[in-house]
């Protein structure tokens, strides 16, 4: 047009050009906005229709695609229309709610369902509506508290509202309205239950109606209500859980809990899951944790036991048990895995592993002492003394029984041996205070039961071995086995004990009765037990053990050497007999061996001294410069004897001491009763103690051991009366001419072989002597180094270096005697401070 | 074992109870010293070595045993088994060197210091030789004295019996009562000792002064002697039997 007039204006030049605005301004049709706004929204609103009549083709009543539907609202804002249409548009989603949700809908069944269908068609709905509003929505908000629509700016706050809350806001208020957000929930809860106890329940709605809830803000409001509800809940269950699952209770309970946790955390994903964890923490686990985990590993030990006892070295793997119904058939392996499920459950509260961890260590600690007391002598009844020597041997290898369980039970679980710590817990049971004996003196004990016996070994072993059927654990082979049950006891018992010197000084001693009474069962595993030792304590300790074995392999060498240069021929064949007399002797280097009493006065026979001194003078022409004596308290010989008992042709051959077969002896020249102070001089025995044992063993043992017959002086010989076992010197003594055993061969237990308190006690004192000197010695060392020291630094410092238990009052006895001994000195300013003398 | 420890305690002993003399009298030695010569009576060494022949050992001249300190106390009149005051005026001549004599060196230092060379000069100043003039630091000293001289040869311990007579004597009035006859009770009963060594008898006099309320002990942390610690117990015990 412009370019029309300057055409114009060519041929007419002056004319100015005016161009005039529309006289009158253009104006929207004057129903505009009722005609679009109507359009659109009861388009929007078809959608609901759509949605409910789903098979219906398409109406045709809206004709507006959403290109010009948003064309339209663009228009209608630009033309400053948004408030309005913001106000005309909360009214129709008003309409909406109420459309989607109908008065009547409180009738609806299935409620939850209902109003699950029609919040996502409202969804819809508000979805399109979203979109198609979207530059209204861009540009206006809808503020809550003064009904107003307000320009869309940067400072928005809370109380601004989208379209799309707004919507949702209509629909929340509709659910109230008709009083259905409490029917909702409450069939959500229940629904929820049914899902729990393991009935079909749609899952899906239940999460859909969770979302809803989230969407439509109505979450906090509905937490609070489902927390109480499900701690009244969980609650109850856990309750019928521990009444219904009866003897199993705990273990149960704790595989409940895990599957419930399994099936809340995995499951009801929607549920928020710290929140849970905080639920179950509180309201599931914690109360009732620590108690049933006791009460769980309690009835789960003796059913492991038992099950590994059913199925002795059974390699199949129980604790692998994927099936719960396999799982709940053997019983154990069903607590085992609900230990590893609670560990796993465990793992996921705050501190969880170590408060398991803490459990495990209590109740291997209360089991072990338990163990430990049970093998006590109780003072109240006073059991036979066998009765308490079985009690300690079973008490180390259930010791040992108890250490494989849990060693095994936390390699069981997943990352157990990060969590739990034992070894303190061994520390503290194995270094029980005011054991009598102590676990070293039994732990030495069983070790010379076990090396002494081989079928004991195997019971041992195979009960430890199959118990330990654990894919590590791999063959079980007696031999690996029996080696393996040593390498426990060294690394289960032995390391932990403090009081490893006890520990030595009875394990050589037992070791010198097996070497020198032919009592070993294999060189073999004795050896091997030593260098275990080595390997853990080092060569010193080891020294004198090594030196003994040396011995015994010389011995039997020098023995063979020496029959050689006998003459051939003689009294009766082959070999070394004169009088009819074998002589075999050990050579013990002094040292090595523990000290043995000493009977120089002792009488041998003419038959026993002829060898003795061929042996002397033998060995002292080869070894010239060595001093030799004779050890006679362990000296054992083999007595035949004939003539005795029905049978007068029936040769038994006893085998005893050699302080037996001198007292026997003196029978043999006389019919006459004999007594014992004759009878000590006879043989030349200085202590009456020794001899009246041996009377004892030889007229007291068990049936079918007795050689002799004791007369007490005092018996009436009308009145049978149990012979005394004391021996009074008056007593007097016969040889048993109705011995009768059906063996041939019969060993007389020597009553000094055995245990003797006096011999324990000797122990224990050598045992405490050599300690004072550590203290000593470890004290002087510091004292040394230091110069002056004060009284609390130095107790710790030596109870450190000493590695035996020792008291800070032994240590403080010893610094005393230091002092007195003038070797350090209190501070005479300082009470708490030494100086050390040099 | 014993042998070569014995030979350097001894050793030991000998130059520290020398060299603790020459402390204890260097410095109240010039005092004395100044003293006596304002006084200008002077010092009668004579008279001095004199009285001391006359108390000394009949083998052996350089000594005087306890046979001739009885002497010397018949002649002051006072009992030698019942007067602490004895034992004062050794400690005070400094008779160190061995137990239960006084060697002539000692005499004549010892007369020098207190400035006496007749029986007379003896007897005056009996009254100060109280026990009760004496601070705790020369009491301790005094008390030490006490448990060496009463030693028996080459013994460095004392029987308990003689503890429990000498300590009832020597602490009488420097401790409360119950606590000296409860320690007495306690050693007494306990069989275990049969010798009291040195430590333990110095230690119980600090004890006394240290630890009044046997409710603070603390047996754990205290480097008192054993014999200490079972003292306190043995008084728990007596206190819980009361209840």
């Amino acid at each position: 047009m412009p370019r029309n007039k300057a055409l114009k204006g060519g041929s007419n030049s002056l004319r100015k050009v005016k161009i005039k605005p529309f006289n009158k301004p253009p104006t929207l049709p004057p129903n505009f906005y009722e005609q679009t706004s109507s359009e659109l929204l009861q388009g929007t609103l078809n959608v609901l229709e759509r949605g409910r009549a789903q098979d219906q083709p398409k109406d045709q009543s809206s004709n507006l695609s959403l290109q010009n539907s948003y064309n339209a609202v663009v228009n209608l804002v630009t033309h400053q229309f948004g408030p309005r249409l913001y106000q005309d548009l909360r009214d129709a989603m008003q309409k909406a709610a109420r459309q989607v949700l109908p008065d009547d809908a409180k009738n609806e069944a299935t409620i939850l369902e209902f109003v699950q269908t029609q919040y996502q068609l409202f969804v819809d709905y508000l979805l399109l509506c979203k979109h198609v509003f979207l530059p209204l929505d861009r540009t206006h908000l809808w503020q809550e508290d003064g009904q107003m629509v307000v320009k869309r700016t940067m400072a928005t706050s809370h109380t601004h509202y989208t379209l799309w809350e707004v919507g949702l806001c209509q629909f929340r208020d509709r659910l109230t309205e008709l009083k259905l957000d409490d029917r909702v929930y409450e069939d959500w809860f229940q629904m929820l239950e049914a899902d729990w106890a393991g009935h079909y329940a749609q899952r899906s709605l239940l999460q859909a109606t969770w979302h809803m809830w989230q969407d439509l803000h109505l979450l906090p409001l509905i937490m609070t209500r489902l927390q109480p509800d499900l701690e009244v809940f969980l609650q109850r269950e856990s309750q019928q859980a521990m009444e219904g699952s009866g003897g199993y209770a705990a273990a149960s309970f704790v595989a409940y809990v895990y599957e419930k946790w399994m099936h809340m955390s995995y499951q009801w994903t929607f549920l928020p899951k710290t929140w849970l964890c905080t639920l179950l923490e509180v309201h599931l686990l914690l109360p009732h944790l620590h108690a049933d985990w006791l009460l769980a590993s309690q009835n789960f030990y003796p059913l492991l036991e038992q099950e590994l006892l059913h199925q002795p070295g059974g390699p199949t793997s129980p604790h692998k048990s994927s099936t719960p119904a396999a799982a709940a058939s053997t019983g154990s392996s069903y607590n085992q895995s609900a230990m590893v499920k609670l560990w796993m459950l465990a793992g996921r509260l705050p501190n969880g592993y170590k408060q398991v961890a803490t459990c495990i260590a209590e109740y291997a600690r209360t089991k072990g002492v338990a163990l430990v007391q049970q093998s006590q002598p109780s003072t109240a009844t006073p059991q036979k003394k066998s009765a308490s020597n079985a009690n300690h041997h079973t008490m180390i290898a259930d010791l040992l029984e108890l250490q494989q369980q849990l060693s095994r039970l936390v390699q069981k679980l997943p990352r157990g041996t990060d969590h739990i710590a034992l070894k303190p817990v061994w520390e503290e049971i194995v270094n029980l205070p005011n054991t009598t004996p102590t676990i070293a003196e039994s732990l030495a004990k069983f070790v010379d039961q076990i090396l002494k016996n081989n079928k004991k070994m195997d019971q041992y072993a195979l009960q430890q071995s199959s118990s330990s059927a654990s894919p590590t654990m791999g063959l079980a082979s007696a031999n690996n086995s029996s080696s393996d049950l040593l390498s426990r006891i060294i690394s289960g018992i032995f390391v932990h004990l403090q009081a490893k010197d006890i520990f030595e000084a009875f394990y050589k001693r037992d070791l010198a009765k097996r070497l020198l009474w032919n009592r070993v069962v294999s060189m073999d595993v004795e050896k091997q037990f030593v260098s275990l030792l080595k390997a853990e304590c080092g060569a010193g300790y080891t020294s004198k053990m090594e030196g003994m074995f040396q011995d015994v392999d010389w011995s039997r060498e020098a023995m063979s050497r020496y029959k050689q240069t006998l003459p051939m021929g003689g009294g009766g064949g082959a070999g070394i007999t004169t009088g009819g007399v074998e002589m075999e002797a050990q050579v013990l280097t002094t040292g090595y061996w523990p000290v043995y009493p000493q009977y120089p006065h002792l009488i041998l026979p003419q038959s026993l001294k002829e060898p003795q001194e061929r042996f002397t003078n033998h060995y002292k022409t080869k070894y010239q410069g060595r001093r030799m004596t004779w050890q006679y308290a362990l000296g054992h010989c083999i007595v035949r004897a004939n003539g005795l008992g029905k049978n007068k042709n029936k040769v038994y051959e006893l085998v005893m001491s050699l302080c037996q077969a001198l007292v026997l002896i003196q029978f043999q020249s006389t019919d006459q009763k004999l007594d014992l102070p004759y009878l000590k001089n006879a043989i030349g025995l200085d202590e009456r103690d020794e001899v009246e044992r041996i009377l004892q063993s030889l007229a007291l043992g068990k049936d079918g051991t007795r050689v002799l017959r004791k007369l007490d002086y005092d018996a009436e010989p009308n009145k049978k009366k149990k012979v005394r076992s004391q021996v009074d010197d008056r007593d007097k003594f016969t040889v048993n001419m109705n011995f009768d055993s059906n063996q041939r061969r019969i060993r007389i237990t020597n009553i000094m072989w055995k245990e003797t308190k006096e011999e324990r006690v000797k122990t224990v004192e050598a045992v405490s002597r050599d300690r004072l000197y550590m203290i000593d010695a470890s004290l002087v060392r510091i004292m040394k180094a230091r110069k002056t020291i004060l009284h609390q630094q130095l107790i710790p410092q030596v109870l450190e270096q000493v590695k035996v238990p020792a008291q800070p009052n032994d240590v403080k006895k010893r610094i005393e005697s230091l002092i007195e001994r003038e070797y350090m000195e209190r501070d005479a300013k300082d009470r708490n401070r030494y100086n050390y003398l040099a | 074992m014993s042998n070569p420890s014995n030979a350097k305690s001894k050793r030991k002993r000998k130059s520290a109870t020398s060299k603790s003399s020459n402390n204890m009298w260097s410095s109240s030695s010039k005092k004395k010293r100044g003293s006596s010569t304002t006084s200008s009576s002077g010092l009668n060494t004579d008279n001095a070595e004199k009285l001391f022949q006359e108390i000394a050992d009949e083998d052996d001249d350089q000594v005087a045993g306890m046979e001739g300190i009885s002497q010397l106390c018949e002649k002051l009149d006072i009992d030698p088994l019942e007067d602490l005051r004895v034992l004062v005026l050794l400690w005070k001549m400094g008779a160190n060197e061995k137990p239960a004599q006084i060697s002539k060196q000692e005499w004549m230092q010892g007369c020098a210091k207190l400035n006496v060379d007749s029986i007379a000069k003896f007897q005056n100043i009996l009254p100060s030789l109280d026990t009760g003039f004496l601070d705790q630091t020369e009491f301790k000293d005094f008390y030490k004295f006490c448990f060496q001289f009463n030693r028996q040869g080459t013994h460095r311990t004392l029987d308990k019996e003689l503890v429990v007579a000498l300590i009832k004597m020597v602490l009488k009035e420097r401790i409360p009562k119950d606590r000296l006859d409860s320690f007495c009770d306690f050693v007494e009963s306990q069989e275990s000792y049969t010798r009291i060594t040195l430590d333990q008898w110095t230690s119980f006099l600090d004890f006394c002064y240290e630890c009044e309320d046997l409710s603070s002990y603390d047996e754990s942390t205290s480097a008192w002697p054993v014999l200490i610690d079972e003292y306190v117990e043995f008084m728990e015990e007596r206190a819980k039997n009361k209840k």
